[in-house]
């Protein structure tokens, strides 16, 4: 009884029988292969005529088809999809062999950013890096901003020793160029921005998508660099998680975290839920023993929840919530009351975002209907300032009165709708509206910033594909945005009011020039409208005074063209896998938003900062990817930027009172911006039980503007290049199948690659901070639970 | 041999687990008795077969009828080993050749038109051992033991 050889029979004769009875037909045969060996049961396909069929076990294939050229396509689990093109006439045989290469590098995974749809990344009209959890688990991230940086053109850099006050800069453009994105929705507000990042805990995170250039025509304006979209996991299995991370920094201050999570989902898969919590308390840390901080004092507690429910097979109905605690303290003699300290920055957030979504499909899955509402709430305590290293009267009374409170809220609604048409057209239409609202006051300096933003934006795209090999992604957004802003610092007044409507259009085109190199290319229209941005939030500290930002009156809406082009070759030979990406960009901006030193104007002597349209600027350069993958057990990236950031006429960056001596400064580039960084991500996993990361990033070279003198005169000093290079050794033991354990251990920053020139003591210019984020730093991690 | 696994499975029929068999123990069973097989095909990496062992194979109806009315096997699809059964060798010619190696077997009993070997994978078998339903998707205990009760 030959069984199972009877049943190959039966299953087959099925596949053949249904190809009978065509009229003018050819016959295409062939034998499908990889690295020399047969690959059965390959799926053979032509799209165009609907037809297919599978190999035999010997990896051999018959399809009758049509006369004329056809494009065969070959797919196969764990390998990447082949095709080939061939002209057939009537009633011969021709001969189609294919040669498998499998997928390693990840290539065939799925994205969003790119047109707000699920298409396969390969197969995106636009660039779209996506940072996984693998990664960030290799270079022990304990926050999203941590693993940021391991994507071209993305740069996470701090600015404050005083707050930890840190920045994404894509592409070289500052934070406020950048949407941050939960779940492809804006709920960070211009106050949450990067802080917001930093809340989000590693354990629930899926994947980070970024997309440089040109975000705006669909995710609306502040979109200009680009977006980071942070997605988060959808679960099936039931799961738990309890995770701890000790680290010292510099072998002194202690980082403690602690994580949990666990997914429960119904047996019907219908309904479920993820709850998490993070709880991280980093003590502050001096690097150059002169009291004050460097690194300051985190506490944070977030706890969350995610819930769905498909009442129907095709529709689902999802809720998250979050609630984040997070406080932050720097400067001198923490264990003192702020008030009594020489320079203290405080700040208690106190932080709820939640969202609702409901999401539903028509009968044949061709058109989906989205609706969403999305909130954040953050009420911050906060304390700038300080005795400022004398103890006068007049500095105790302002040191006492330099508490503050902020209100911050965004509301985020929006309805969107995709149908895809037969032809594999996609159409994308939806409607947006944003409100927020931000109250932020300190008493004793007299400064208030009370703005709130209504946006309304209704955006449409569509992706059209004459050919398999073409692609034209063109859509644009129409917004119409009101800014009302009251913004007053020391008897300073100043507002924005203005009601405005501006086109962003995009039009992105890709082309697969080769079976293995594909060619994108695009252009995007992007703009911002006059509002205080996170960074413009910020309060640093310059010769024991506070130093403040504030909007200029008569602010034009800035805005901004950017190209790409870019070339992706992806080459396999044998088991070897490449990827290589190089991609030029060239972005014009027109009335940059630039802070302009105005010196020591305020009465008491504390430095003000406005924020005016500056000179145009062109901001260009080259980011490129590096990828190989010779077998499962290897994996190497490299990638990085190589880039200029120049303004049109020289900038104004300080602007002098006239003291003898001190003229004003201009800079020709931007500042705080290398022209060259990158990153290097390489693993090696012998075998389930064990795996090492080596893990590192570059930063050139760059101009950083110290403050040097009472009336804030700028010196602006050339930096040394740093390089950051992290190793991390993990072991995994499964105990059963519902109990397993990660044991982790490494060293961040091995060389101590660290900036060594920070500013002394109370009279410290706290900006002038760059290069990496920490100093060399020890870890441990244990991770218990049923891990997958 | 084969009269071992009939005492084996009628005295766990009433245990709280799926008595599943391998390959080898299948035949040997199958030349004792026929009766319909089920087999489940999965792999380290399918969440929703994992999904179906804490769910659908933790079922006490679908437990007892899997043990008093088929024989049940599971297999990795990604198994390395050589498989003899009915005097043939079925290996796993992937091996070596790509991240996911499906095992010849696994491509053998289902694998379907057009469309890549993927998991979950139920292969039902009715008692001539020819293949009665295939599914290629997640079932729910509900969903299951609608057709596992169709006798």
């Amino acid at each position: 009884m030959k069984k199972l050889g009877r049943l190959v029979f039966i299953v087959l004769l099925g596949l053949v029988s249904t190809f009978r009875g065509q009229e003018s037909t050819a016959t295409i045969t062939g034998n499908i292969t990889a690295a020399g060996e047969i690959v059965p049961f390959t799926s053979i396909y032509i799209s165009r005529i609907g037809k297919g069929t599978s190999a035999n076990e010997v990896g051999f294939y018959e399809l009758k088809v049509p006369v004329g050229t056809h494009r065969v396509q070959v797919s196969s689990q764990g390998y990447r999809v082949a095709v080939k093109q061939i002209t057939v006439s009537d009633k011969e045989r021709f001969s189609l062999d294919f040669e498998l290469i499998k997928d390693a590098l990840g290539l065939d995974e799925v994205v969003i950013s790119a047109t707000r749809n699920r298409v396969e990344r390969k197969n995106a009209p636009v660039v779209v890096s996506t940072i996984k959890p693998s990664l960030l688990n290799a270079t022990q991230s304990l926050s999203v901003a941590d693993g940021l940086n391991y994507a071209p053109g993305v740069r996470v850099e701090t600015n404050c020793q005083n707050c930890g006050f840190t920045q994404v800069r894509l592409n070289g453009l500052a934070g406020g160029y950048t949407q941050v994105l939960l779940n492809s929705r804006p709920v960070f507000s211009s106050l949450l921005g990067v802080y917001g990042l930093e809340q989000i805990p590693m354990n629930i995170i899926e994947r980070i998508e970024v997309v440089r250039s040109g975000g705006s025509a669909l995710y609306g304006s502040n979109a200009i660099a680009g977006t980071v979209n942070v997605i988060t996991k959808d679960p099936i299995l039931n799961t738990w998680e309890i995770g701890s991370n000790l680290a010292f920094i510099n072998g002194e201050a202690a980082d403690r975290m602690l994580t949990f999570n666990t997914s429960v989902v119904a047996d019907d898969l219908n309904s479920g839920v993820t709850l998490f919590g993070t709880y991280r308390n980093r003590e502050a840390w001096d690097a150059n023993d002169d009291g004050f901080t460097e690194l300051v004092e985190l506490r944070n507690n977030t706890v969350g929840a995610k819930a769905f429910v498909r009442p129907t097979d095709r529709s689902r109905l999802s809720l998250n919530l979050n609630a984040i605690r997070e406080y932050r303290r720097g400067g001198d003699r923490l264990n003192l009351s702020p008030q009594f300290t020489d320079i203290s920055e405080e700040l208690d957030h106190d932080t709820f975002i939640g969202g609702l979504e409901y999401e539903l499909n028509s009968k044949d899955n061709s058109s989906q209907f989205q609706v969403y509402s999305s909130a954040s709430y953050t009420n911050r305590d906060s304390y700038y300032g300080g005795l400022g290293g004398q103890r006068t009267r007049q500095d105790s009374l302002l040191a006492n009165n330099a508490f503050g409170s902020t209100r911050d809220l965004a509301w985020v609604n929006g309805v969107q709708f995709t149908k895809g048409f037969k032809n594999t057209d996609v159409l994308t239409v939806g409607a947006e509206f944003n409100h927020t609202e931000t109250e932020d006051q300190i008493p004793g300096y007299d400064r208030l910033i009370d703005q709130s933003v209504n946006s309304f934006g209704g955006y449409m795209q569509y992706e059209w594909k004459p050919s398999e090999k073409f692609t034209l992604l063109a859509g644009t957004r129409v917004d119409n945005v009101q800014v009302d802003g009251d913004y007053s610092i020391g008897g300073i007044n100043r507002g924005v009011d203005i009601n405005q409507t501006a086109f962003s259009p995009r039009l992105t085109v890709s082309y697969q020039v080769l079976e293995d190199l594909k060619f994108r290319g695009g252009f995007a229209r992007g703009f911002r409208a006059p509002q205080a941005f996170n960074e413009d939030l910020h309060i640093s500290s310059v010769g024991g005074e506070p130093q403040f930002v504030i909007l200029s009156n008569d602010l034009n809406t800035e805005y901004s063209n950017a190209y790409t082009g870019s070339f992706n070759y992806a080459k396999n030979l044998n088991l070897l896998q490449l990827d290589f990406l190089l991609e030029g960009f060239f972005t014009t901006l027109k009335n940059p938003f630039t802070l302009v030193s105005t010196g020591a104007v305020l009465e008491n002597g504390s430095i003000l900062e406005e924020v005016r349209n500056g000179e145009g600027a062109k901001v260009y350069g080259t980011n490129f990817e590096f990828g190989v993958s010779p077998d499962p057990k290897w994996q190497f990236q490299l990638g990085g930027t190589l880039q200029k950031a120049v303004y049109d006429a020289p900038q104004l960056l300080f602007e002098t009172d006239g003291t003898f001596g001190e003229t004003d400064i201009l800079v020709d580039e931007f500042v705080r911006n290398p022209n060259f960084y990158g990153y290097l991500n390489s693993t090696w996993m012998p075998s389930e039980l064990f795996n090492l990361d080596i893990t590192g990033t570059y930063t050139g070279s760059m101009t950083v503007p110290r403050v040097i003198s009472d009336t804030g005169f700028l010196q602006l000093n050339d930096t040394d290049a740093f390089f950051d290079l992290n190793l991390k050794l993990e072991s995994h033991v499964d105990f059963n199948e519902n109990f397993m354990m990660t044991f982790s251990l490494g060293v961040k920053n091995i060389f101590n690659s660290y900036q060594d020139d920070f500013d002394r003591g109370p009279m410290r210019d706290s900006d002038y901070v760059y290069g990496p984020g920490a100093p060399r730093t020890y870890f441990f991690g244990v991770k218990i639970g049923k891990l997958h | 041999m084969g009269v071992f696994f009939i005492t084996s499975i009628s005295l766990q029929a009433q245990n709280k687990a799926i008595n599943w068999l391998t390959f080898g123990q299948l035949e040997d069973s199958l030349s004792v008795k026929s009766k319909p097989v089920f087999i489940a095909f999965y792999a380290d990496w399918c969440a929703y077969c994992k999904k179906m062992d804490e769910a659908a194979y933790k079922d006490p109806h679908i437990i007892s009828i899997l043990n008093t009315q088929y024989y049940a096997v599971k297999m990795d699809s990604e198994a390395p080993d050589n498989i003899i059964f009915d005097g043939q060798i079925f290996e796993n010619k992937q091996l070596g050749k790509t991240r996911n190696p499906v095992h010849e077997i696994a491509l053998l009993l289902a694998s379907r038109e057009g469309i890549p070997f993927s998991l979950p994978a139920i292969v039902i078998l009715d008692e001539s051992f020819m293949v009665s339903k295939r599914y290629f998707e997640y079932l729910s205990p509900k969903r299951m033991l609608s057709f596992l009760a169709v006798k």
